[in-house]
């Protein structure tokens, strides 16, 4: 026998409950907790083993507490492996401490996850033979030196991520090469100057994001305005002041992204973004020490798709006046963000200028009522005001907006009353959001109070109180393909409330004691129904059996039963979909695993997590197609040699395992993937233990029996 | 037969050992004044979080708070949840939206992983005298479902 016998202490956590541990292709046995000293017999001849007998009796002893040791292993004894995991097309080596790039990554991954690592400088030779990576992650990884080329061999390079890394210093030719980089993050990288950043080997680069890297004025703007550049992130760093010469250098691009969020700005000279074509401003979070107003005088003359002048709950309170407003009538906007903030004296005129804003969006903007009569609304088609204090639905006044298409007054600070025709004006309005807005309906909902909406295509009434439903609820919506009821409890005055919504493609009755098996008519009309969400309504008696509502929806893709309570599902209660792709059965009571009762699982996605799984029969997964994945994670899945075929074929399918890493081993809380049962191998190594064992006891014998020869002899050679 | 005994018994101590070990972060004391005692320890099995209340004694004032934690995964989304439980009764749950996708409320919103969070802020007084001691369970959870921290803390009021 090569090699030796070592005995080490137990290290805390996992690994020590493993019959092997091996390292760098050797193979050691090893023995936790044990006051044993190193045994090492590669040293000595068998001969002089053989002729010591206290020797041979300890080797004897040693044999035989491997073999029981053996044998109490090789049931439940997984041993943990940290080890980069293979993703679709790369690895995952994040946060294994790890300090160079394991030769076990083959060299053509396209992905690599080397985040929250140890590499503190980047060498030309670093990455040199993983030569197609297209995106390289090295979050957190201390780096502190980057030298000349590194990426000289990544000609396929195209996301850079170096987040969090204490850059100090940057050689200019660390992007040099033909590399084609088009994303590169900087954010929270220590670079303290635009002019820091060697961007002249990077003349493909779409998005540079500088965030939070102490960066004090746009000096050297110029050096990062490169040719393909769209979005620049510049947010959360400490520029005070936008000056006219700094934003000149921005003449010549357009469509170009610029975040300044988070910075204090003090000082943005009048029209310093003068006639520049800009695809989105984001200032949000920036008036901590300036007025807004300051903002919008420097900005009289752009153009741009999107402006962001919203606050943040961690910025100091602002308003806006109607004289900073004023500023509108020179700013080409269309979609205009003022969440979090304050309006003094909103009216009339205060909204002069915004007849060509296309979006508006006052989420938390205080507001409990939006002006009576506003004429210059008449391009408006998106209106958000979430997080407000409206009295009414009227209290929007729809008339002012009669081209809005979208619709919001979610999550509404006080009961919002939802009255008869406040939205009849809105006859363009497709999309309609009214959740969480303790939305009182009156006697009877909702035709009444939906009167107008002829085109309305998605109606969100989740989350508020219970409704008493006419016959038919949604007869004035008959073009409606989305309804969303979640938590919204009703009352039925009918056994078929849907059936004049023949269009109705996806239907959300999670949490609303919607009673599938009893009011076996309720979704008849249906005909087009492709998600049906019906979570958290329970199953009568614990058993899903095939109900006549599942013949009135043959189109159905997706179906979710979690947390229903379900114990057993009956046969065949999924044949007839042929249709179906995704079936979250999640978070129920389920012991077995059936895939037999669907159509095909050809191209399926099926969610059992959170259910009472011990034991799957590979068969069973076997059958489940290369676009078909499961979830089986928060089972209590067994892990022993019993199940050995179903962990290999998830080791060998682990594409096909949703949320892999939350599934565990219930008696050893170990990820299945890492399980390493060693069932075939410990086998195989019990029958060698065993094999040695009776050599050396036969050995033993012999030599027993030899030295009672030579016993015998001695007698004889005496006399 | 000694040492084959020691050898057998050993074998046999050692299997069970290895997994009823589990890591704890150190338990931290944010505040420590004879009329406040405030300790927290971190929940999340991947990273502790720092905490400190600025004076313990203008608790009932305005305590100025100071925390920061590190990002695994990014926060586009951010669902938190806290359950105050006194006694061993739940006095207080709620489970608040921090970042939503079309409503940002707080300027870390949006970081990736790999970004520090660090909040600096005044908190409100308390409005009434309180006694006894108070278990505070926090955790919150980004777009994907993954677990950004969570903390246990106890807040012991004399």
């Amino acid at each position: 026998m090569s090699g030796f016998f070592i005995c080490q202490e137990c290290g805390t956590g996992t690994v020590s409950a493993h019959c092997l541990y091996r390292t760098r292709g050797k193979t050691i046995f090893r023995f936790c907790n044990s006051s044993l000293q190193i045994v090492n017999i590669s040293n000595t001849s068998p001969y002089t083993v053989l002729t010591r007998r206290s020797t041979m009796e300890r080797v004897l002893y040693i044999c035989v507490g491997i073999v029981v040791y053996f044998m109490l292993c090789i049931e439940t004894i997984p041993w943990m492996k940290k080890q980069c995991i293979k993703t679709a097309d790369g690895s995952d080596c994040s946060g294994l401490a790890l300090q160079l790039v394991p030769d076990e990554i083959p060299d053509s991954i396209k992905t690599l996850d080397f985040s929250f690592n140890y590499l503190p400088t980047l060498y030309n030779s670093t990455f040199q033979r993983l030569r197609s990576l297209v995106s390289l992650d090295l979050t957190r990884c201390s780096i502190n030196f980057m030298y000349e080329d590194v990426f000289e061999h990544q000609l396929d390079l195209e996301s850079l991520i170096l987040v969090a890394n204490p850059l100090n210093f940057i050689s200019d030719r660390a992007f040099a090469g033909p590399l084609a980089l088009k994303h590169l993050s900087l954010a929270g990288s220590t670079v303290r100057s635009l002019t820091d950043v060697p961007t002249a080997h990077l003349e493909f680069l779409e998005t540079l994001d500088l965030r939070g890297s102490d960066i004090h004025n746009l000096d050297g703007l110029e050096n990062v305005l490169l040719q393909q550049m769209k979005r620049l992130f510049l947010g959360m760093n400490s520029i005070e002041k936008i000056k006219t010469a700094d934003v000149e250098k921005l003449q010549g691009t357009s469509g170009l992204e610029i975040s300044f969020k988070g910075n204090d700005l003090v000082d943005v000279e009048p029209n310093a973004f003068q006639n520049l074509d800009m695809g989105s401003l984001d200032f949000s979070g920036c008036f901590n020490k300036m007025d807004i107003s300051v903002l919008l005088k420097g900005l009289e003359g752009v153009k741009t798709n999107k402006l962001y002048l919203g606050i943040y709950e961690d910025s100091a309170k602002n308003y806006i006046t109607q004289t900073a407003l004023q500023s509108f009538c020179n700013i080409s906007v269309s979609d205009v963000d003022f969440q979090l903030q304050h309006f003094r004296d909103l009216s009339n005129t205060g909204f002069r200028c915004f007849a060509h804003v296309q979006k508006l969006d006052f989420t938390r903007a205080h507001l409990s009522a939006f002006p009576l009569s506003l004429s210059n609304l008449s391009m408006l088609s998106h209106l958000v005001l979430d997080d407000n204090s409206f009295h009414s639905v009227c209290d929007v006044n729809a008339a002012n907006f009669p081209k809005v298409t979208y619709l919001s007054v979610s999550r509404n600070g006080k009961y919002l009353h939802f009255k008869e025709n406040c939205l009849e004006p809105l006859s363009y309005l497709e999309e309609l959001q009214l959740s969480h807005s303790s939305l009182m309906t009156g006697d009877f909902c909702c035709n009444k109070q939906l009167t107008g909406l002829r085109e309305l295509k998605s109606l969100n009434l989740s989350y508020n109180f219970l409704m008493n439903w006419e016959p038919l609820p949604f007869n004035a919506t008959p073009k409606l393909k989305h309804l969303d009821l979640t938590q919204t409890k009703y009352v039925l005055n009918s056994s078929s409330p849907f059936s004049n919504l023949e269009k109705l493609q996806t239907l959300n009755l999670s949490f609303t004691d919607f009673k599938l098996l009893e009011n076996a008519d309720i979704l008849k009309g249906l005909t087009k129904l492709r998600v049906l969400n019906l979570k958290g309504n329970t199953i009568q008696g614990g058993v899903l059996a095939k109900t006549k509502n599942f013949d009135y929806i043959p189109l159905l893709e997706s179906l979710v039963l979690s947390s229903c309570g379900i114990k057993a599902i009956s046969g065949n209660v999924f044949k007839d979909f042929a249709y179906l792709n995704n079936v979250d059965l999640s978070e129920n009571q389920l012991v077995k695993l059936r895939l037999a009762d669907f159509y095909s699982l050809n191209q399926i996605q099926l969610n059992f997590a959170g259910n009472k799984i011990t034991v799957v029969d590979v068969k069973i997964v076997e059958d489940l197609g290369t676009r078909s994945t499961i979830d089986l994670s928060s089972n209590p899945l067994a892990c022993n040699c019993t199940t050995y075929p179903f962990i290999m074929w998830v080791k060998e399918n682990f594409s096909k395992m949703k949320h892999i890493e939350r599934t565990f081993c219930n008696a050893t809380n170990e990820k299945v993937l890492d399980v390493d049962l060693q069932c075939v191998f410990s086998n195989r190594a019990l029958g060698i233990v065993l094999g040695l064992a009776i050599a050396v006891t036969i050995i033993i014998s012999l030599l027993y029996f030899v030295k009672k020869i030579q016993a015998r002899y001695r007698s004889y050679s005496v006399l | 037969m000694k040492l084959y005994s020691v050898v057998v018994i050993l074998s046999m101590l050692h299997l069970p050992s290895g997994d009823t070990q589990e890591d704890f972060w150190p338990v931290h004391t944010a505040c420590d004044s004879d009329k406040i005692q405030v300790i927290y320890r971190s929940c999340d099995p991947i990273q502790d979080v720092g905490f400190s209340l600025s004076s313990c004694t203008d608790i009932r004032t305005q305590p100025y708070v100071k925390a920061s934690f590190l990002l695994r995964q990014s926060i586009d989304e951010l669902y938190i949840s806290v359950v105050v439980f006194h006694n061993g009764l739940n006095v207080f749950h709620t489970d608040e939206p921090i970042c939503l996708p079309n409503f940002p409320r707080f300027t870390f919103c949006g970081n990736r992983r790999g970004e520090m969070v660090t909040i600096q802020s005044s908190l409100p007084g308390l409005k009434f005298p309180l006694k006894g001691s108070y278990d505070i369970h926090v955790h919150g959870i980004n777009q994907n479902g993954f677990q950004i921290g969570c903390v246990n803390a106890t807040a012991t009021f004399q």
